[in-house]
């Protein structure tokens, strides 16, 4: 506890003094001492935080459930009457983590960046710009308020646009940069609405005599915010709905998805850090740490069920066809984060963040691979020209292999029990399109990935012979943190064996303190939960209100995740009926649920072997039988559209690009004819004037007030030197000004 | 009246006179020379507001150092600043002149309406000791930023001079 | 003296010292001017700490002693400008350095 409280705050400070350090000194420091050691120094500040996180994360573990969570005030930060936002992080389960995931992989992926970096001119900046984006992710994961995180939330977004764009000299990776920092920050829009929307509502409170925006007070005050609404809304939809875009940009949802495949620009040590493994699993933490907020509002959550599954299968759908090696595993990527949206959104929080850990795992090894790859052929990205490197790299491609099968979720691996969690809650709580969908990108899922093995590292080369005989294994800092992020993403799955398989789910009863998951569909979660309100209240009517707090830990008598607790404390929820709901359901379903649990399972396994097949066939095996379905003129449509990515790009670019740049037009037309006109009148208007002024002088007015004359041709040329930019003299007319309110005050006084 | 009145009125006199001649004297060697008796006028004042430690750093560095950096520059730069056409106040316009006497007398007649939270006057031996302490204490850090800016601004002037040298 | 009469003549100070720095051409004399100005504001926390106004009764003084180094730096950093842009153009007339200007 103590050793928490002591060290946690040097887990976000660490990267970022490295960040410093190699920003300013990094330069020198490479010339001096060369690459390696600017490399080390890059590697050592994540490693450090790493291990204060992997030893935090033990102590906690030893503690009791219930007090895991430490909260580390470190410095007010701003306050204006009851606001006072603080520099405060907290350290409990669920940020625990994340911080293993961003510190573990993050510490592999620099390791792997040194040697895949490796005679790059800006080795310094590289490792600055990667260590300031881990310490602004470790920001967003620690932060106790909105704010913090809001703070990690932009920090991300910029090493991301930095990173992104970090060969800028190429014109396609400087846009590439532009276009992620653009759709993020739509994004972002929505986030920030969200946060000004709670702190009105709590604003508008008076009882609330201290707002910090953290989540724990949030969490204590969302009786009370669930309770207002705005434009007919209830509050805790369109702000559930507001941070939800936020994640949408963040975590590349449809439909700001757009930025992810071409962010594939960076380098690869930052696709697989950034890109795969924890910025763009940002948006799911988010809706894990706010589920108390998403639990009460049900009909975002069927939004966001919805949008995410039409990214799944879309997105996976696009995968089925890219030919460049990394394009797949983007699309690939956005497919996976819809997953975890859709356990999001059918309230399975703790088994969306399950399969954000499985996927950070896989996906980062699998991009890892990938860079190893290309950096072999010599920096090609199309898999036509690749093949064969199975013998040539045998580690890399051993290791791929074993994520490809984490990720199309083989008995025992990661993947399987992740994703299977997550497509059983939606069928459990009978959204069987959901579930249908998941099914679908299920399988395709499988067939892109084997078809990326088969194309990449089967069969005979493609690639020319020279750049095939010199394509060779690289060095141990590049394979090593491949293998090992390719066996943990055998083990993980482990942690979250569901019950029916005879496991205990400890992964989600780990989480349980933080993130409740709902037992139902959040739709009869939210009625039940309203009917229990009301039932209460008139129950309840003549008791005092304090007594009414109540609380209830439903006991795991059947085995089933906890379920029934409700974080909607603030002293009027009774969920005695809810829970017993629950527990009935799970008494007598029991039985049932485990077989048709076992059927599904089975059913996914056969499904993802077959497409596995599939791919087999048509890549390996009888690449006529491809050739065969390709000469079909609607077979070659869909392929088409499907290799143009459905023509996302280029519908955004006419409809609203074109248009936004029409705006443009118009508004630098009236820039020019209209403010400039305006500004050209004026002064046109105070020559005049000043001529006018001038030639009264001339001509009316006589030596004997030519002082007053005087005066007015001054302040004549005084108007006309008003853009001189001298401070002497601008000084000068705000002391006229100034005076002239003097008399003016002191003329009211006396008439008065 | 007493003895420090009325010596706090001579001086208060003596920095009025000088700061009258820094800001209309045509000679501008003049001007840098009235600038130490303003500055050690107002030195004088902060002995009788029982600053004494001010009082000598003010004498220190302003009597002793500004102002013999403003003689000097005034004195390198001879040739220009005794252009009497460009150095000086241009009587012409007569704005400045107005709104500064309309400035002043608000200023004044705001003061005579003001009411100050005035608090017990006090009768310390020194401020020397208790003025070290509070530095040391309550403005360590305004302390060692205002060091750190002294050290930046001498080496930016060393600079900024030998800068120019080479060309 | 009152406090009065200390805030009277702080006042005279800076209303000279604005109208040097307004009235003067030579970048030297508005440099004095400045330097009028800040002695005008540290005068008037003096007296202030003198009238026992302030959180201790040395916050006026602790406020006169920043203002004053605080004063220092800026003349030996000006003065070097100064100097810097005379031995450029050959002159230091603030109305003809418009270099800058758009």
């Amino acid at each position: 506890m103590n050793i928490i409280y002591k060290f946690i705050p040097f887990v976000p400070i660490l990267p970022l003094l490295g960040a410093i350090f190699l920003g300013l000194f990094g330069k020198k420091f490479h010339k001096k001492f060369g690459e390696t050691a600017t490399g080390i120094v890059g590697c050592l500040t994540p490693g450090l935080a790493g291990i204060i996180a992997y030893t935090c994360f033990f102590i906690l573990l030893s503690m009791p459930e219930a007090e895991r969570s430490v909260t580390v005030e470190m410095a007010p930060w701003f306050g204006t009457g009851i606001f006072q936002i603080g520099w405060t992080l907290t350290y409990d389960v669920l940020s625990a983590m994340m911080l293993l995931i961003i510190t573990g992989i993050g510490f592999l992926i620099h390791v792997y960046a040194m040697g895949y970096m490796q005679g790059d001119k800006s080795f310094w900046r590289f490792f600055s710009y990667v260590n300031l984006f881990t310490a602004s992710m470790l920001m967003l994961v620690l932060g106790d308020n909105l704010i913090v995180m809001f703070l990690g939330w932009e920090g991300v977004g910029l090493c991301s646009y930095l990173l992104i764009g970090f060969w800028f000299d190429t014109e396609a990776n400087a846009v590439a940069g532009k276009k992620a920092f653009i759709t993020n920050r739509v994004g972002d829009l929505g986030f920030l609405t969200g946060i000004f929307l709670i702190m009105m509502f709590s604003m508008q409170n008076p009882d609330f005599l201290e707002i910090t925006l953290s989540f724990d007070e949030l969490s204590q005050r969302i009786g009370y915010l669930a309770e207002q609404s705005i434009w007919g809304l209830p509050l805790l939809e369109v702000v559930g709905f507001c941070f939800f875009i936020g994640a949408m940009g963040k975590s590349a949802q449809i439909p700001l998805y757009v930025w992810l495949p071409d962010a594939m620009a960076g380098p690869t040590p930052v696709s697989a850090l950034i890109h795969a493994a924890t910025m763009v699993t940002a948006g799911v933490y988010m809706m894990a740490r706010m589920n108390f907020l998403y639990s009460l509002a049900p009909q975002t959550l069927g939004i966001v069920a919805i949008i995410a599954s039409l990214t799944c299968i879309f997105s996976a759908s696009i995968g089925l066809t890219q030919f460049d090696i990394k394009k797949v595993l983007a699309y690939s990527t956005v497919s996976q984060l819809g997953y975890m949206f859709v356990a999001m959104g059918v309230g399975a929080y703790s088994a969306g963040v399950f399969h954000l850990l499985s996927h950070a795992a896989f996906k980062a090894a699998l991009f890892m691979g990938s860079g190893a790859v290309i950096v072999a052929m010599h920096h090609e990205q199309d898999m036509r020209k690749m093949g064969g490197l199975l013998k040539k790299m045998p580690v890399t491609g051993w290791s791929f292999i074993l994520a490809t099968f984490a990720i199309m979720g083989f008995p025992g691996t990661c993947g399987f029990f992740s994703k299977d969690e997550i497509l059983w809650k939606a069928f459990s709580q009978g959204n069987y399109f959901l579930w249908l969908i998941g099914f679908i990108a299920a399988g395709m899922t499988s067939f892109y990935m084997w078809r990326l093995v088969f194309m990449t590292f089967f069969g005979k080369t493609r690639a020319d012979h020279h750049t095939y005989e010199h394509c060779h294994e690289q060095p141990k800092r590049t394979v090593l943190p491949i293998a090992i992020l390719a066996i943990a993403s055998m083990l993980i799955g482990w942690l979250n064996v569901p019950h029916f398989l005879g496991g205990h789910s400890n992964f989600s009863q780990y989480l349980s303190p933080e993130v409740k998951d709902l037992s139902v569909a959040p739709a009869v979660h939210y009625k039940e939960l309203m009917a229990n309100k009301a039932a209460h209240n008139n129950h309840q009517a003549t008791a005092p209100s304090g007594h009414a707090h109540e609380e209830h830990h439903a006991e795991d008598h059947s085995g089933h995740a906890a379920h029934g607790e409700i974080s909607a404390h603030g002293g009027d929820a009774a969920h005695g009926e809810n829970a017993a709901h629950g527990e009935d359901a799970a008494h007598g379903g029991h039985a049932d649920h485990s077989q048709l649990e076992w059927d599904l399972m089975v059913a996914s396994v056969l499904w993802t072997l077959f497409t596995a097949f599939l791919a087999y066939i048509m890549y390996l095996g009888k690449p006529q039988l491809r050739l065969f379905i390709m000469r079909f003129s609607l077979s070659r449509s869909v392929f088409t559209l499907l290799y143009n990515k459905y023509y996302v790009d280029e519908l955004y670019e006419a409809v609203i690009l074109n248009r936004l740049r029409d705006l443009y037009i118009l508004m630098s037309a009236v820039d020019k004819y209209i403010v400039d006109g305006v500004v050209n009148l004026m002064g046109w208007l105070s020559k005049v004037l000043a001529k006018i002024t001038g030639g009264f002088d001339a001509e009316f007015v006589d030596g004997n007030i030519n002082g007053a004359a005087d005066m007015i041709q001054q302040g004549g040329r005084l108007v006309s030197r008003m853009q001189a930019g001298k401070v002497q003299k601008v000084i000068l007319s705000s002391l006229l000004i100034f005076s002239a309110l003097v008399v003016c005050l002191f003329y009211l006084l006396i008439k008065s | 009246m007493e003895l420090l009145t009325v010596i706090s009125l001579g001086i208060g006199l003596l920095v009025v006179a000088s700061s009258l001649v820094v800001a209309f004297n045509q000679n501008l060697l003049r001007s840098a020379f009235a600038m130490f008796g303003a500055l050690f006028g107002v030195g004088a004042l902060y002995a009788t507001l029982q600053a004494d430690f001010l009082a000598m750093v003010q004498i220190l560095v302003y009597a002793g150092g500004i102002c013999v950096l403003f003689i000097f520059g005034t004195m390198f730069t001879k040739e220009v600043t005794e252009d009497p056409e460009r150095s000086n106040p241009s009587y012409q316009n007569l704005f400045p002149y107005i709104a500064i006497v309309i400035i002043a007398c608000f200023m004044i007649f705001c003061l005579q309406d003001a009411q100050w939270a005035e608090g017990s006057r006090w009768a310390l031996d020194s401020t020397v000791k208790d003025l070290g302490r509070r530095l040391l204490t309550d403005y360590l850090l305004p302390f060692e930023v205002v060091s750190f800016l002294l050290l930046t601004s001498l080496i930016g002037a060393m600079a900024l001079i030998l800068q120019g040298g080479k060309k | 003296m009152t406090l009065l009469g200390t805030l009277c003549i702080s006042a005279i100070l800076f209303a000279l010292g604005l109208v040097t720095f307004i009235t003067r051409r030579n970048a030297i004399a508005v440099l004095m001017a400045v330097e009028l100005i800040l002695n005008a504001a540290a005068l008037n926390f003096a007296a202030f700490a003198h009238a026992g106004i302030g959180a201790h009764i040395l916050q006026g003084q602790v406020f006169s002693l920043f203002i004053i180094i605080l004063a220092a730096a800026e003349a030996v950093v000006a003065l070097a400008l100064v100097m810097a842009v005379y031995r450029e153009k050959g002159h230091i007339y603030l109305d003809r350095l418009t270099s800058l200007q758009g």
